[in-house]
């Protein structure tokens, strides 16, 4: 039978995960490394139980895949919209869980959750005009025309030299 | 971070806003060349995190969209700028906006292929033939059509593929033109087809395979189902090893493609032959020339 955790979420939510799947977190990997197996829960004091809970689904899902590299080369080829499938339906969740999941992935390093959030961030960018990634992320426009202008001119059109 | 409030009305607790800087750079090194300046435009937040991290963007963009031709996307830039790297913003800008106008290029000639020449998704190593190319081709533009050392140092393989771009751009597309007129593209069209013609052996000595008659597979040396023309060429769908094996092989080529059609036995020679539709295989069966083994041509196409 394999070896169970349990994990304190920050709304004080117990959950008890297998702990192949908790290592996904190489925060929670390395406390297991340094105090040994434990009956106490751990707690995870920046996640909430939802959060938490989704971030375990991912785990288990992921839990037979090679540990990520550091060698930035090997991912150099995939696209931004390179996401696998069960990842896209995974992160199909409202704007404040996905935010959520990109912090407690941070918080937990849990890298190749960091990456999958954020790409599916990026994702959500893509094609859209200025005005449209304001609505869609809820941000006011705080430069004036001027200063568009010539972040445009600067950016987009700079002159050969 | 008062600065980036939300705008009214809203209800959630978490925003992009509200992120730690360096979680919002990692979002920023996923995004799109192409998606970068909508962006940048869109809010103060992105712009000062460019504008504090062009460098490590920049090259996360090179490395997902350039990869394979990173260094002649760098080659183009020192080019442009007479400097090497892209430490200051200004090189970071154009070094941008070369992968933006590269992504687009690429997509054009990609859409190009697949409503002209029904050819299906191109793969990853053939957007990176393509790029290597593509870069070559604007550097070579930047440095000036008389600056004929840069192409020497190429082989047969490059130049052809250099070559292909070219006469995409100067016969296949109606290419935008700005006010004032566009890029004459013909000029570097003739270095190229001269530096090739210098480079190559003949083409007699390839054995060939045999394979159904595909014209079109064999004028874009972009292609997978361009190499398996050869019995002794990879199909080079490894990378980046395949690639670069591929591009050291030079001394094979002469003149233009042709293929031998496993129905009639014969070689297909394309010569000049310019693709504006997708004909049948009869069609082309009865339109190419058709050359007997001692190179005698047996019959002609009525248009050619």
């Amino acid at each position: 039978m394999a070896v169970q955790i349990k994990l304190m979420s920050s709304d004080q939510a117990m959950l008890v995960v297998d702990k192949e799947v908790a290592e996904r977190s190489v925060l929670i990997k390395n406390m297991l490394d340094d105090i040994g197996e434990v009956d106490e829960a751990i707690p995870i004091p920046n996640v909430n139980e939802a959060v938490l809970k989704k971030v375990i689904e991912w785990c288990e899902h992921h839990k037979g895949d090679s540990p990520s590299t550091n060698d930035e080369e090997s991912d150099s080829r995939k696209r931004s919209t390179d996401i696998e499938e069960w990842d896209q339906k995974f992160m199909q969740v409202d704007q404040e869980m996905l935010f959520e999941i990109i912090l407690a992935a941070n918080y937990l390093d849990i890298k190749p959750l960091l990456d999958v959030g954020c790409k599916t961030v990026a994702n959500m960018i893509k094609g859209k005009s200025p005005e449209e990634i304001r609505k869609t992320f809820n941000i006011q426009n705080d430069f004036t025309a001027e200063e568009e202008e010539q972040i445009r001119r600067e950016n987009e059109w700079a002159e050969d030299r | 971070m008062d600065r980036f409030k939300p705008s009214m009305g809203s209800i959630s607790r978490s925003y992009i806003y509200n992120l730690p800087l360096e979680l919002i750079l990692e979002i920023l090194k996923q995004v799109d060349s192409t998606d970068m300046i909508p962006l940048l435009v869109s809010s103060r937040l992105f712009y000062s995190i460019w504008s504090d991290n062009y460098k490590t963007i920049c090259r996360c963009i090179l490395e997902r969209e350039a990869s394979a031709a990173k260094k002649e996307a760098l080659d183009l830039l020192e080019a442009q700028t007479g400097v090497c790297g892209y430490d200051t913003r200004h090189q970071a800008a154009l070094l941008l906006r070369n992968c933006i106008k590269a992504q687009h290029t690429l997509s054009l000639f990609e859409q190009n292929i697949r409503t002209q020449y029904r050819k299906p998704k191109m793969k990853p190593i053939e957007c990176d033939r393509f790029l290597r190319a593509l870069y070559r081709v604007w550097k070579f533009r930047k440095i000036g059509s008389r600056n004929t050392s840069y192409i020497d140092l190429f082989g047969a393989l490059e130049l052809k593929r250099m070559k292909d771009i070219l006469r995409w751009y100067s016969e296949d597309i109606m290419w935008p033109l700005p006010p004032g007129g566009g890029v004459q593209w013909c000029p570097y069209l003739r270095r190229v087809n001269a530096a090739l013609t210098n480079t190559g052996s003949s083409i007699k000595k390839w054995p060939r395979r045999k394979r159904p008659f595909d014209c079109i597979d064999g004028l874009w040396s972009f292609f997978d189902e361009w190499w398996e023309n050869w019995e002794d060429m990879p199909s080079n769908t490894k990378e980046p090893c395949g690639l670069i094996y591929a591009e050291g092989v030079s001394d094979w080529y002469s003149h233009e493609h042709a293929s031998l059609c496993v129905v009639c036995n014969k070689v297909y020679h394309s010569g000049s032959f310019r693709l504006q539709y997708v004909p049948s295989e009869y069609d082309m069966k009865m339109r190419m020339p058709i050359l007997a083994d001692n190179g005698e041509e047996l019959a002609r196409n009525s248009y050619l």
